[in-house]
């Protein structure tokens, strides 16, 4: 457990290392203020261009293949990056048709349930231009989506799994700290990525739910009583190949957008006094010690008798 | 396991044993008129084969119920360990390490005797457990039977295990707490490691087999106090006193209790639980045991649980706790240990049970699952004891899930309802430590004090045989 601990802390700073939103996706969208939710409506307007790239059709995630290339030694200049990785990497055309077609509009985020189990619900919606079915019809496309979880909850990695077996999702990862009881103080950041099919998608509807399972850690001690952990935005991204698979040069071509603006959810979750430190840890040991020592009474006191009895 | 060995030990003993038998009948005969209260409200109008159908149907259907549920309703039915074990024996199956799963932190045999799981039906591991639910009720009839208790007591002892709400469902539920009672002591304490703490019980009743001029025999069940033969308990209750002043010189302490009976269980249940815990080290390496044995000797968690020490470790999570502070954790459970081994080895049944109870009392960790540890036990006790069910026995059992419901209703609103209600749930814990300890007091205050064993002598014998020509 111990080792596992050490582990945990060499890796705090995995989450502040992987900005994957900076590589991968511009902000995109300005969005309205809610309590516990916000909106995006404009999927026209983008703040900064699209940053768009190639990976091999070996990768299946987007955040380990990052992880894996990248990991903790990079701590700025993501930007750079992603233009270096992109410029080098692009296929052109298949990049242009991806932004032309696809648009993703109506993202709406709530936090679903009480206490320590709750869901983060993200639906958004995906638009595909009505003259393009036969392009989407020589190409498999993945939405792709990715939640940072704030250090305060984590997602149960084999939990998400029972998800894909019931065809929930197309597939799903966590990536980070998947220690699963630990508390907030010993912990480290998650990704969780969800991918989705979108021929599916299109086929029933073009609005999209993704609800993820969270559970909360309990919280570092504070006088205040409750813990504010404050999520940021999803992710999304669309990641297209031809359905034709050339075995030796076979990539993903994908784009994405995000809004990194927003962090209006929150949750609020209790945590202890640690003024109430002393107090408790002497009365907890104190009625340990008088409970044991009463047994122990009680069992002499049983000895003795028998003893008197039975001589 | 503790079953076994004694069936093991009788063995030897079968000639001794028909005149006991004898003694069971005159005994028998006595107990329809001195039986306690809950055999007469019973009956004997159901035998063991009937209570074994009935539990058997009982178990399937809840079974299937729970496929139920977990199919239609958001709460499953399914203890979420069940989820663990079956995660890890589907890697098992698919040539990885069960460690694979994150919180599996068992003996990697329960992975492998869960591979049916993947293979025939996700339902196997669930009759398994129940099966051993089962099992352990057989091993309450055979145990009651050779100690002589009345047949329509055993019965109800039997059902105590058999129909007892937190045995039936924790087994159907997929918990596997329940079985590691039927496996050997070396093998059980690889597979679990608490019953370690039985490891000295086991010992030191070993030495006092062996340790007077006659042959040892079963000591039978009599209604009476001080009845059945008052020399050995007489002799029992100074041993366990002498005992007192011997914890103070472990090296006397030592010398008096290494027979070769006790060597040769150490010995054995020893190199078993090596073996056995080297042959997963080689299977898994590091993984199998941090998780499956080291994890749960530095267990710390700061996570609500029925334990006292739960606030107390989480208002110091961020903190690193000094030797002191654990010491001073660990001295309650272990006086207690000491206390209830020294005065109640003899009474095996008996001692092994109120170990668990003040075992799981003090732990640092405490969930409902634990205290099938001691409901496995509790039928080998109630036989002696004279607390009647009406009303004190009654008392005892609303008191306790009384407590614990209150404790149930702060949890619910701390991890449900997400209120801040540590103190409170805080305050429960100790309630529950409080009723935990005024029922064990009760309990030894109600027992009536029987070693396991006792020294035949021949006038005694001979007297019984007369009686029975």
């Amino acid at each position: 457990m111990q080792l596992g601990c050490n582990k945990k802390h060499e890796e705090r700073h995995f989450g502040g290392v992987i900005t994957l939103e900076v590589l991968l996706f511009l902000l995109w969208g300005i969005g309205c203020c809610k309590v516990d939710s916000f909106d995006l409506q404009n999927d026209v307007k983008r703040s900064h261009p699209n940053i768009a790239t190639e990976l091999p059709c070996s990768q299946k995630y987007l955040t380990g293949y990052f992880y894996e290339k990248h990991g903790r030694q990079l701590d700025s200049d993501f930007l750079d990056l992603a233009q270096e990785v992109g410029s080098d990497e692009l296929s052109g055309r298949l990049v242009k048709s991806l932004t032309n077609i696809f648009g993703f509009s109506e993202l709406h985020r709530s936090l679903i349930g009480e206490g320590s189990h709750r869901r983060l619900v993200t639906s958004f919606k995906l638009n595909l231009k009505s003259n393009e079915l036969s392009w989407l019809n020589h190409h498999y496309c993945e939405i792709v989506f990715i939640e940072r979880l704030p250090i305060g909850v984590f997602a149960d990695p084999f939990e998400l799994q029972h998800l894909v077996e019931r065809q929930v999702f197309q597939d799903v990862s966590v990536f980070g700290d998947t220690n699963l009881e630990l508390p907030s103080a010993l912990s480290n950041e998650s990704i969780v990525e969800v991918h989705l099919n979108a021929h599916h998608v299109l086929s029933r509807q073009s609005e999209i739910t993704v609800e993820l399972p969270l559970h909360a850690r309990y919280p570092p001690l504070d006088v205040n009583g409750y813990s504010r952990i404050v999520f940021g935005s999803p992710d999304l991204l669309i990641r297209c190949r031809p359905q034709v698979i050339q075995p030796d040069s076979c990539s993903w071509t994908l784009t994405g957008w995000s809004d990194r603006h927003k962090n209006d959810i929150f949750w609020l979750v209790p945590c202890g006094n640690k003024e109430h430190a002393t107090l408790v840890s002497s009365i907890t040991f104190v009625s340990a010690l008088v409970s044991a020592l009463s047994i122990v009474l009680s069992v002499l006191c049983c000895s003795t008798k028998e003893d008197i009895k039975n001589s | 396991m503790s079953q076994i060995s004694i069936e093991g030990w009788l063995c030897k003993k079968r000639e001794k044993q028909r005149i006991w038998e004898g003694h069971d009948l005159l005994w028998n005969q006595k107990s329809r008129v001195l039986t306690i209260d809950p055999t007469t409200e019973m009956g004997v109008s159901i035998n063991l084969r009937q209570m074994m159908v009935i539990s058997t149907i009982l178990r399937l259907g809840l079974i299937a119920y729970g496929e139920w549920q977990d199919a239609h309703m958001e709460v499953h039915y399914t203890d979420v360990d069940y989820i663990v074990f079956s995660d890890a024996a589907a890697l098992v199956a698919a040539g990885k390490s069960p460690f694979k799963r994150s919180t599996y932190r068992y003996s990697p045999f329960l992975a492998f005797l869960l591979l049916p799981n993947s293979i025939l039906h996700h339902c196997w591991g669930k009759l398994l457990f129940s099966s051993s639910d089962l099992l352990v009720g057989l091993f309450v009839d055979i145990i009651l039977k050779l100690r002589g208790v009345p047949e329509t007591l055993r019965l109800f002892s039997v059902a105590v295990w058999l129909f007892n709400p937190f045995t039936f469902t924790i087994g159907t539920r997929g918990n596997c707490k329940v079985s590691q009672a039927a496996f050997w002591y070396g093998l059980v304490v690889h597979f679990r490691i608490y019953p370690i703490i039985y490891a000295l019980p086991f010992l030191l009743v070993l030495n006092n087999l062996h340790a007077g001029p006659g042959e040892c025999i079963l000591k039978q069940w009599g209604p009476r106090k001080g009845v059945t033969n008052p020399t050995s308990g007489t002799s029992m209750v100074k041993r366990s006193t002498a005992c007192w002043k011997l914890v103070f010189c472990p090296w006397v302490l030592l010398q008096r209790n290494i027979t070769i009976n006790s060597f040769l269980f150490g010995l054995i249940s020893g190199t078993i639980f090596v073996l056995s815990t080297a042959l997963c080290f080689k299977l898994y390496g590091w993984d199998f045991l941090n998780e499956a044995l080291l994890y749960h000797l530095t267990r710390t968690d700061p996570r609500h649980n029925f334990s006292i020490y739960f606030y107390h470790i989480y208002l110091h999570h961020q903190d690193k706790f000094s030797v002191a502070e654990k010491l001073i954790s660990f001295l309650p459970q272990l006086i207690v240990q000491l206390a209830v081994i020294f005065r109640f080895a003899g009474d095996l049944p008996f001692c092994l049970f109120l170990q668990t109870v003040a075992f799981v009392a003090f732990n640092k960790v405490i969930t409902a699952q634990y205290f099938v540890w001691f409901f496995c036990l509790l039928p080998l006790i109630l036989p002696w004891s004279s607390m009647k069910l009406k009303w004190k026995g009654l008392i005892c059992i609303s008191v306790w899930m009384g407590s614990q419901l209150h404790w149930l209703l702060w949890g619910y609103l701390l991890e449900f309802k997400g209120l801040n209600v540590f103190i409170q749930l805080w305050l429960a814990s100790l309630l529950f430590l409080a009723t935990n300890t005024s029922i064990l007091l009760m309990v030894i205050h109600h027992h009536r004090f029987s070693p396991v064993f006792t020294q035949s002598t021949t006038t005694h014998s001979a007297t019984i045989a007369k009686k029975l020509d």
